[in-house]
């Protein structure tokens, strides 16, 4: 992260050059525009991503205002958009061109930590899940199906066949790449879910050629990282986060027991044995993360990831809940962090010319999700700030690259 | 004894206990270090064992190599050692171990089959089959060998060599029946569904006792609508080639049923009764569970076979009534088809001696006149009060016959068999008196339930008694009565509870003669007099247009237009709430009803979606935003 001091005079310099833009865009005045305020008064903030994605879809623009009342979004008024945000039950409100050029002078302003992301991309999204999959067992299809955002699954045939290309960003369904199935064994082995999910798996390696699904996920787990390599945007929650990162260490290393792979581990292997020390005891009461602030100008990308109407919010747990600070990478970006703990919650960094954001935890908005436990119903968590930060994601990669100010 | 003879056995006992000593002394001697010897190799044993259950397998091999040095030939220490070099996949070590073992028993099968395990472990698959076949030469009669050697492929989750492994063992002993469970599971598993189900059959036709078991392990999978396919076509080819497998027909029933093929299954019901000769008694029982699961109409045909056979007096009646019933599902179905279709549901009871009743074109006057003729053919018993319930529940609730129902529920309250049907009963008697506008004897009715009734109907009685209270102008009393209600959160009425008390509370100061008139036409309302509740709605609107009761009068009437199919009249009235009454909070619910008239009534998609855009526009934070949404997209087709 960078952090540049800019003196009065690049201030003055900035805010010039801004003003022209916008005027050249056009689009910033003399236009009446529609404003999705995305703060507290905001009635359904999840479906607003899904309208700022039909915006995009019906070849229209939308300007993203960072730490703009939440991170708010400015379209073009037209009825049709409007019409489109009653029905789905958005607020917005009309802004005549003057108070629209007000509304970008201030975000633009250099004394403000705002600024303008110009959506223009419609995002192609693959969700890597098996054919068995629910849409309510993971929060990431929960939040598209209910924000209506089109998404394509894709399982590991495409990754190896190198459909992945055809993407722009790539959510890991909460997989086990380690080849171990969730380490269900020990409660589950008996439930007929497990005993069809670890034949289906067996049978898909098979076909793919592989003698083990441990060794066929690893080559998908390198199909992902190649993936994120040629520029491709990943997002990944729960076990699928750590999971990829340990099947990738244990390239050359068994790591599965004889229930899941039908021979004993190897004998070094120590990659994914659990830390003796006893996972801390959580209260859903106090469990709560913060959202560091970036600079919206000069770090356009983590302050994209983290627009949100509140800067705490509800921690939730999932088979991998957090990341230890002290064993993360000098070169990833931390953006959300449990205070005085060590326990990172949300983290984004670039591999390659792509990038790969992580969030801990399985579904924001049910602390402790068991198997079994009913789907999450966003209609009762419209305004959940912990599902706002994955809907950042996907509009992520519909953002035009702006040239770095640094 | 002599002196001498004495002194002889003193010399005797003082030499044996000296040569007990010695003995004692060289047991000592001797004995000490093989007993701590045998302490070590306990200790050492319990340790290497620790270690194995702590998963640190190579501590455990140490131990256990340092323990085979002194005892090579024990069992326990070989297994134990095995063990651990399978864990440190050192396959080789352990293979050693094992044949080093096998040199003892050379053909033991347990030894033999861990040897080939371990050659599955090392990936030399030829070799391990060549180990399998020396384990099956010992007898290749013997199913266990088979199993031995199928269990350690299903330990290293080869199933389908494991399949192989069964089917040779099948064909050596020459038994077509062995390994049907195995089979069938390991098929299972596989989603092999066709085959699982195969083994099943037989299993079945071995068996006949299993097939409740197998109906259980068969419905773990039948889910799935491919796999209760695929064991649908192999049990019924089963019994294309043996009809008369009673067993195997209950399997294909069973099936027809899980996929809620209920004709298909009444087919084999049929069968199995003729074949058991049970004379109706399988028809009867699929008939109450086709009506548990809303099959009306085949449910109607079993009973009316088991009629038709009158054989089994003692289920007839039961047949009887079930068949009746069956009829007025189905009738009730008809005529909720009627009011969607826009047509007049039935509204006359007629006579029902001469009723045609027919499950295929069912009519609540065939309902009742069976009801009747159970009433008759059964006097005086839990049928005939059951037939008097359904009687008086039909005139009542589709005829809006008061006499007729008061009659039947009368009669119901009169016998004794079933005390809830009686409370149920007086509660209808209450509710008909009240549209007989006889309100005293209907508080009467109320009145006895209080005291009789279990104690779940009290919030029932009580909400009865407080509409009454409501009815007659005794606003107050309702409310007592309404607030003690809405106390009680869990109850359903609750809510019914609250919205009558805050609409008494809310228009109390619209004047009591305001607010009796009101409730006087909602009587009017319950008393199905349509037109005159509308009269003297319209009244209210007039006469005291300028209290807060307007709007809901209003309501009332465009509601009453409705009823009395004049959409129109309704959207006019429904449009002046919105236009006339700019400070009515019942706004929005006009909107909505604009909208509702669009589409159920006039069909008018586009002007519907207008009006539920209305809503959404012009009162963002009604109610009915979310009903309007919904029914906006549901009219574009949206999928949602």
């Amino acid at each position: 992260m960078i952090r540049t001091a800019i003196g009065l005079k690049h201030y003055v310099q900035a805010a010039f050059i801004a003003i022209v833009v916008i005027a050249a865009q056009g689009s910033a005045f003399g236009q009446a525009k529609l404003l999705i305020p995305m703060d507290i008064r905001q009635t359904d903030h999840l479906k607003a991503y899904g309208v700022a994605f039909w915006i995009l879809q019906h070849n229209g623009t939308v300007d993203w205002l960072l730490n703009y009342r939440g991170g708010s979004f400015m379209l073009d008024f037209s009825d049709v958009a409007a019409r489109e945000c009653r029905i789905r039950g958005v607020l917005f409100e009309p802004a005549s061109a003057s108070d629209a050029s007000s509304i970008y002078a201030e975000v633009q302003r250099e004394d403000n930590n705002m600024d303008v992301v110009r959506l223009e991309k419609v995002p192609k999204i693959a969700v890597y899940v098996p054919p068995t999959f629910k849409p309510w067992d993971d929060a990431v299809t929960i939040a598209l199906e209910y924000a209506e955002i089109p998404y394509t699954k894709v399982w590991d045939e495409e990754v190896l066949s190198g459909k992945l290309a055809d993407y722009d960003w790539l959510h890991l369904h909460h997989e086990d790449f380690t080849g171990q199935y969730g380490k269900f064994y020990a409660n589950y082995r008996y439930a007929q879910w497990y005993i069809d999910q670890q034949i289906l798996y067996e049978k898909e390696a098979k076909r793919l050629g592989f003698k083990k699904v441990s060794e066929e996920k690893k080559a998908v787990t390198r199909g992902i990282k190649e993936f994120v390599g040629n520029g491709g945007f990943m997002f990944a929650m729960c076990s699928a986060t750590d999971s990829y990162d340990i099947a990738l260490a244990a390239e050359n290393v068994d790591i599965c027991d004889v229930m899941f792979d039908g021979d004993p581990p190897d004998p070094d292997s120590d990659i994914d044995i659990p830390p003796s020390d006893p996972p801390p005891i959580r209260d859903p009461n106090t469990d709560y993360f913060t959202l560091f602030e970036f600079s919206a100008k000069y770090d356009p990308v983590p302050s994209m990831l983290s627009q949100n109407h509140v800067s705490i919010v509800k921690g939730f747990m999932g088979q991998t809940t957090a990341f230890r600070k002290s064993l993360i990478k000098r070169t990833i970006t931390i953006l959300a962090q449990r205070e005085g703990t060590e326990e990172v919650r949300y983290l984004h960094g670039n591999y390659g010319r792509g990038t790969f954001t992580w969030y801990g935890g399985h579904d924001p908005e049910d602390y402790q999700h068991a198997v079994g436990d009913p789907p999450t119903d966003l209609s009762l968590h419209k305004n959940s700030p912990g599902y706002r930060l994955i809907l950042n994601n996907v509009l992520f990669p519909a953002a035009k690259k702006k040239q770095q100010k640094t | 004894m002599t002196k001498t003879q004495r002194k002889i056995l003193n010399i005797e006992s003082v030499h044996a206990a000296r040569r007990v000593l010695c003995a004692l002394f060289c047991v000592w001697s001797f004995g000490v270090p093989v007993f701590s010897q045998q302490v070590d190799l306990s200790t050492k044993l319990r340790l290497a064992q620790s270690f194995e259950q702590a998963g640190e397998w190579e501590k455990a091999a140490t131990i256990y190599e340092s323990l085979l040095e002194s005892n090579a030939d024990s069992f326990i220490i070989l297994d134990g050692l095995r063990r651990s070099y399978t864990e440190l996949k050192e396959y080789d070590k352990a293979m050693d171990l094992v044949r080093q073992q096998l040199r003892a028993k050379p053909l033991d099968e347990n030894l033999l089959s861990w040897l080939g395990g371990l050659y599955e472990l090392a990936g030399k698959t030829q070799t391990a089959d060549s180990v399998w076949h020396v384990i099956f030469s010992k007898d290749r009669q013997n199913a266990n060998l088979y199993r031995l050697v199928a269990a350690q492929l299903i330990d290293h989750r080869e199933y389908e060599r494991a399949i192989q492994i069964y089917l040779e063992g099948r064909e050596a002993t020459k038994n077509q029946l062995v390994f049907l469970e195995e089979l069938a599971s390991l098929y299972g598993a596989l989603h092999q569904y066709e085959l699982a189900a195969s083994e099943y059959v037989k299993l079945v036709r071995s068996n006949p006792q299993q097939v409740t078991y197998v109906e259980a392990r068969l419905s773990s999978y039948t889910g799935h609508e491919e796999a209760r396919r695929a064991a649908l076509a192999v049990v019924q080819k089963e019994v294309q080639q043996t009809p008369e497998q009673i067993p195997v027909l209950s399997l294909l029933a069973w099936l027809y049923m899980d996929g809620k093929e209920f004709d298909a299954a009444l087919e084999q019901y049929r069968r199995i009764d003729h074949l058991t000769k049970a004379n109706g008694h399988e028809i009867f029982q699929f008939g109450e569970r086709a009506a548990q699961e809303r099959a009306y109409a085949v449910a109607a045909k079993a009973f009316r076979e088991v009629m038709d056979k009158n054989e089994r007096q003692d289920i007839l009646p039961l047949a009887r009534l079930g068949y009746a019933r069956a009829l007025e599902e189905l009738s009730a179905e008809n005529d909720t088809l009627a009011q969607l279709s826009g047509r007049t549901p039935a509204s006359s009871p007629g006579s029902t001696e001469n009723t045609r009743v027919s499950e295929f074109q069912p009519t609540f006057q065939g309902a009742m006149a069976l009801y009747d003729r159970l009433t008759r053919d059964y006097p005086n018993t839990d049928i005939a009060m059951q037939a008097f319930f359904r009687i008086g529940m039909i005139r009542f609730n589709r005829f809006f016959d008061l006499d007729g129902a008061a009659a039947a529920f009368d009669t119901v309250r009169r016998l004794p068999y079933n005390g809830i049907l009686a409370v149920e009963a007086t509660m209808s008697l209450g509710e008909i008196q009240t549209a007989h506008n006889d309100l005293i004897r209907a508080h009467r009715e109320y009145g006895q339930l209080l005291t009789m009734a279990p104690e779940q109907y009290r919030d029932r009685v009580l909400y009865r008694i407080a509409e009454l209270n409501y009815f007659e102008a005794r606003f107050d009393t309702a409310v007592s009565s309404l607030q003690r209600i809405s106390h009680n959160l869990a109850n359903d009425l609750a809510n019914d509870a609250l919205q009558l008390l805050y609409f008494i509370q809310g228009n109390k100061e619209a004047g009591q003669e305001a607010l009796a008139e009101f409730a006087r036409a909602d009587l009017l309302v319950r008393q199905r007099k349509y037109s005159e509740a509308l009269a003297l709605f319209e009244s209210v609107t007039k006469r005291f247009a300028v209290t807060p009761l307007l709007d809901n009068a209003m309501m009332r009437t465009g509601d009453l237009h409705l009823l009395l199919n004049k959409p129109d009249s309704a959207l006019m009235v429904f449009s002046r709430i919105i236009n006339d009454l700019p400070t009515s909070i019942l706004r929005d619910r006009a909107q909505m009803r604009i909208g509702e008239v669009y589409e159920g009534r006039l069909k008018d998609k586009k002007k519907a979606i207008e009006a539920y855009e209305a809503v959404l526009a012009h009162y963002p934070t009604s109610l009915f935003v979310e009903e309007a949404r919904k029914r906006i997209r549901i009219l574009r087709g949206d999928s949602i």
